[in-house]
């Protein structure tokens, strides 16, 4: 279980973290500034297994992979959106950070606790209601659970694309 | 299919000093006897984000990079401009399928690419394999049909449809642009249209070209078609702090600005240039607003210089910095204060993304940022022109 840090639409990457912040590869350091502005209280209350819930589009704008890795590092291993801009969406993939995509409305406010369960796609709510996600494909399912995109090309030195 | 994977080969990889650095630490985790580039020639490497640096930090992420294209022989651009224009100038071809670590990559489809941006270890699987998954996207038409009227430009007609279309509006879609509003516009006219497609999330975008031969399948389905009449088009601004809140001119006309900036991948061309040297030419910047023009790359730098522009923005009293992307994202000069007003050619208004989060930014063509830099507040550039 984890605490659920409840974000809205169109979240940017830069709200994730400022471009001036992004003069260090230190996940660690990058992760002192995650949502800085947007959120100031989130890097000192953020704890290990919390969840991010967002609306749609997070993490759109810059391409900037500072944004997964504040994330990841900050100990937050699963985002649950209505959607995601792309670019980011595949930062999650390749970081091992698992970008969800809910496929039905949730009722949820920040601050709840919350798990996810992805041998069901299921988002486990606050009261155990549970909440449908849309799986991940196969192909993607396979890089992030393999430990993100290098080691997954280390395995299979090329891309193996399964369905949709 | 729309929604289908699809693996394809790349003629191009484009990467720039913040996205490369995470690009070379990934890059050094593939296997020892895996760690070959799929082809020296096809990668192309940028200091411009933050070049040259003001921080120690970032100045050991250039030697990192640096060390690591000499390793390999990789050709890399320091300080010659900003990313973007420099591929456009001098390596972008009709019919190219390019992958680029930076989200607004599909410009380079104002010369026929098609271009797809990235983050950091979808780059060092590029340099590696040559090749990039992508998910096929449903496309959006945009037909941009009539003449610009005078003082009215391509910033202008992108902010219409970023309007329009919705910062979400485009999201992970390709957007397609044709119509006779186009055919008059060279590939550098057309970059602020082509930049701003990321602005609505869109997954990459094309200029259709008939004298390039680059049509559309017979047949093609689109989610959705607009239709973009410029003619009556006004000079608009994108208002904090999203870059969909577009409205007219005439709605924000007098606010007080602090800071001008004129360039970025967005509008730091040339002709962008030519534009505000009109406006600029034996006029004074209001003192009390910092105004900042930086030509986008080298040679459009030099040849601003042989016409004079240089000259005349220095004797108006604006400042002229080196090639590169500037303050647009807040890491190099001009880094606003708290409470401060900017307006700006390039291609974001985020908060806090050009210092302080309680800075507001207003987006705008050249042509209304150099009015407004003389003004020292948001002014209608048809009165200047």
């Amino acid at each position: 279980m984890g605490r659920i840090w409840l974000f809205g639409d169109n979240v940017t990457t830069d709200a994730i973290i400022p471009g001036r912040r992004n003069i260090t590869t230190d996940e660690k350091e990058l992760a002192r500034y995650a949502f800085e502005h947007a959120r100031p209280s989130f890097s000192r209350e953020v704890r290990d297994g919390d969840l991010i819930v967002a609306g749609n589009n997070f993490g759109c704008g810059s391409s900037r992979e500072h944004a997964a890795l504040a994330i990841k590092a900050s100990g937050v291993n699963h985002i649950v959106a209505k959607s995601f801009a792309l670019i980011f969406y595949r930062n999650c993939i390749n970081s091992g950070l698992y970008p969800l995509k809910s496929a039905e409305d949730m009722k949820l406010r920040d601050g709840d606790t919350a798990r996810v369960d992805l041998k069901n796609f299921e988002f486990i709510g606050p009261t155990g209601a549970s909440y449908k996600l849309i799986p991940l494909p196969p192909f993607l399912l396979d890089i992030i659970s393999e430990g993100g995109l290098i080691r997954y090309l280390n395995r299979h030195k090329t891309f193996r694309i399964s369905g949709r | 299919m729309e929604g289908d994977f699809a693996i394809i080969d790349l003629d191009l990889v484009m990467s720039h000093d913040t996205t490369t650095p995470l690009a070379v630490e990934a890059f050094n985790r593939f296997d020892d006897k895996e760690r070959k580039l799929f082809d020296v020639e096809k990668i192309k490497i940028f200091f411009d984000h933050v070049y040259p640096s003001s921080y120690p930090s970032a100045s050991e992420l250039h030697r990192l990079v640096y060390e690591f294209s000499k390793k390999h022989g990789i050709e890399l651009y320091r300080g010659e401009g900003v990313c973007h224009t420099l591929m456009i100038e001098r390596y972008i071809k009709s019919g190219m399928i390019v992958a680029g670590g930076d989200s607004h990559t599909p410009v380079y489809g104002v010369a026929g690419a098609l271009a797809f941006g990235m983050g950091s270890t979808d780059v060092a699987a590029c340099w590696k394999s040559g090749k990039t998954w992508i998910e096929i996207p449903e496309s959006i038409l945009i037909d941009v049909e009539g003449e610009l009227p005078r003082g009215v430009y391509p910033k202008d007609v992108a902010l219409s449809y970023v309007k329009e279309l919705t910062s979400k509006g485009g999201l992970n879609r390709a957007l397609e642009f044709r119509g006779g509003a186009l055919k008059a516009l060279d590939k550098y006219e057309r970059m602020p249209i082509g930049v701003m497609a990321t602005e609505v999330s869109a997954q990459t975008q094309i200029f259709w070209d008939e004298k390039e031969g680059l049509v559309a399948d017979e047949g093609a389905e689109y989610s959705d078609e607009y239709k973009l009449d410029v003619g009556e088009l006004e000079p608009l601004v994108a208002c904090p702090h999203e870059v969909d809140n577009v409205r007219n001119i005439r709605e924000v006309e007098g606010t007080e600005i602090d800071q001008v900036f004129i360039g970025s991948c967005t509008n730091g061309t040339y002709k962008d240039l030519e534009i505000v040297n009109r406006v600029l030419k034996g006029n004074k910047v209001e003192r009390d607003t910092r105004t900042i023009i930086i030509p986008a790359t080298r040679s459009i730098y030099q040849q601003a210089l042989q016409r004079g522009f240089i000259n005349n923005f220095l004797e108006a009293g604006a400042m002229v910095c080196y090639p590169g992307c500037g303050p647009c994202l807040g890491r190099q000069q001009g880094a606003l204060a708290s409470g401060e007003k900017c307006l700006s050619t390039s291609n974001r208004n985020y908060r806090g993304r050009m210092g302080s989060p309680d800075a507001e930014i207003y987006l705008a063509s050249p042509a209304t940022a150099a009015a407004t830099a003389v003004n020292g507040r948001i002014t209608d550039p048809r009165g200047y022109l």
